[in-house]
């Protein structure tokens, strides 16, 4: 350490931790402080409403429904080309981040037109006279997991995909040598040694999802009620700014809980 | 990568599930695309004839150009702020070790740890109760949003410098910041370009901090095509966002052009 330079390194520092003080820690010092005693006492009454409770159950089942589809898409894919053909997990590493370019807003209208009444998947299931009359998938939960799978479905795969990168070939070969096929592989060398990729995946996840507000305020219509589209109601339409306060903080903590609680375990496991 | 198993698992079931996947990814996608041609006045699926007439039809809504030139500008004063705000911090945790550096680190990717509607709701608490003039919201809200993603891009492109050129400049008698200047950024000029063209398409993109902070009649263009969106669903919209997509895949294939595909994780 160059002990001369520590001028050079304040004046470096100091733009970039100007704005992340004065307005990242500033805002979330100054809305929980400046009315903590509000705060504190309307904290019970709502979190304890009905419609908070129900809202951070379908917050929480629409992430765990993510996770499990994202993981059941991305663990054989991942499997497999990683494995047995280099080719298609090169063509996959190529596709999957196309999404994340695109305006959030217009991937949501893209699944209107798939989910919608006159949408293509109604369209498909009449032409194939599996229905007669449309069926109502757009504003259910169902479009939002689906809208959400496919905002999140990139950081599974990389996830998975990246702790599977660190299996030792050797191993793999060996088990191989031995007689055992492709189940038997990822049953007992490939899955135990990719659960923390899994692990990591799923608390982004379940972060994103417990955050999202874009893909429900459009894909759910306002029938589907995560915490996110509560607190915008409490902004926009009760104007109940204590209230809005508690849930931002609520969907903070969650967040934070998901990552950290994925990082305890994870460490667990190393030791173990 | 050499083929190391005999590929034993039906084939059948890894193309349904790459299909389904490809789908998944690509026809949110694509689909705006062949609506956006359709002669039909709603949005409806299949499309049908073949008409340009949603593409002019888009010049006719104001608040869908103006929420792009707003978007626009926005978008380019916010980047060139991050940038220029996150370099030499970025250098500095390349280059020095110092105190706390860890918690440091961690503090300045924050903004993106933080769930992007939590932070716009306590930004517009804060600006309101800071009485900052609202023409200032947007600019700041995205420029702290675009902090972390500027910080990791220019991180990344540092990786490859040599940091010997910065001492020899220094024994040749520049000060420290001089050669920061004169040698270090030319050298890192590529992550530079591409950090901001990432952070442009990002900010374009952001809709919570846009829907919280924007302010009277000018909107950002994803709060005005939500708006346009509640009141109209026609194939203008899809027309739009076809534009939108070319706009923004062009930008990220020139990044990729740029960096290399590995830089985009």
């Amino acid at each position: 350490m160059e002990r001369n330079n520590w001028k050079v390194i304040v004046l470096f520092l100091f733009p970039a931790f100007f704005f992340i003080f004065f307005l990242l820690l500033g805002s979330l010092l100054f809305t929980v402080f400046s009315n903590f005693n509000s705060l504190k006492d309307k904290f019970v009454e709502v979190v304890s409403s009905s419609y908070f409770i129900a809202s951070y159950f379908t917050t929480l089942k629409i992430g765990l429904v993510v996770v499990i589809a994202s993981a059941v898409l991305s663990y054989p894919l991942a499997f497999y080309s990683h494995f047995y053909n280099p080719k298609l997990s090169r063509v996959i590493d190529a596709v999957v981040f196309i999404p994340l370019m695109v305006n959030p807003l217009i991937r949501s209208l893209g699944w209107m037109i798939i989910l919608g009444r006159e949408g293509l998947i109604n369209w498909l299931l009449i032409k194939l006279s599996v229905i007669n009359a449309p069926l109502r998938i757009l504003y259910t939960d169902i479009a939002v997991e689906i809208g959400l799978l496919e905002l999140f479905f990139p950081f599974m795969y990389t996830a998975i995909a990246s702790s599977m990168e660190n299996i030792p070939y050797e191993l793999v070969m060996s088990a191989k040598s031995l007689g055992a096929g492709p189940l038997r592989v990822f049953k007992d060398i490939v899955f135990p040694l990719s659960i923390t990729g899994f692990m990591t995946g799923a608390s982004i996840v379940m972060a994103g999802c417990a955050a999202a507000f874009v893909t429900p305020s459009i894909l759910g219509g306002l029938k589907v009620r995560t915490l996110s589209i509560l607190l915008r109601e409490y902004v926009d339409i009760t104007l109940d700014w204590d209230a809005a306060t508690i849930i931002a903080i609520v969907i903070l903590l969650t967040v934070f809980a998901f990552i950290t609680g994925v990082n305890l375990l994870k460490k667990l496991l190393m030791r173990w | 990568m050499v083929k190391i198993l005999e590929n034993k698992i039906p084939d059948i079931l890894i193309a349904l599930l790459f299909g389904l996947t490809l789908s998944i990814i690509l026809l949110p996608v694509v689909l705006p695309l062949t609506i956006s041609f359709s002669s039909s006045y709603v949005i409806t699926f299949p499309p049908q004839g073949f008409t340009l007439k949603w593409f002019t039809n888009i010049l006719l809504f104001k608040s869908l150009i103006d929420g792009f030139r707003f978007s626009l500008i926005l978008g380019i004063t916010a980047s060139l702020t991050a940038i220029v705000m996150s370099l030499p911090a970025t250098y500095a945790f390349y280059r020095y070790n110092f105190k706390f550096k860890g918690y440091l680190g961690n503090l300045l990717l924050s903004p993106s740890l933080v769930p992007e509607i939590v932070l716009s709701f306590l930004l517009l608490m804060y600006f309101k109760a800071l009485k900052i003039s609202y023409s200032l919201w947007l600019f700041l809200g995205h420029v702290l949003i675009l902090i972390p993603y500027a910080t990791r891009y220019i991180y990344a492109s540092l990786v490859n410098l040599d940091v010997s050129l910065e001492d020899a400049a220094v024994s040749l008698g520049a000060t420290r910041l001089r050669a920061f200047i004169d040698v270090i950024i030319p050298n890192i000029a590529k992550g530079i370009i591409a950090g901001f063209l990432l952070s442009f398409i990002t900010s374009f993109n952001a809709f919570s901090i846009s829907l919280f902070l924007s302010y009277g009649e000018t909107l950002p263009l994803p709060i005005a095509m939500w708006n346009y969106l509640q009141v109209r669903y026609d194939p203008t919209i899809a027309a739009l966002s076809t534009i939108l997509v070319f706009f923004t895949l062009t930008l990220s294939l020139i990044v990729r052009k740029i960096i290399g595909l590995r830089g985009l994780k």
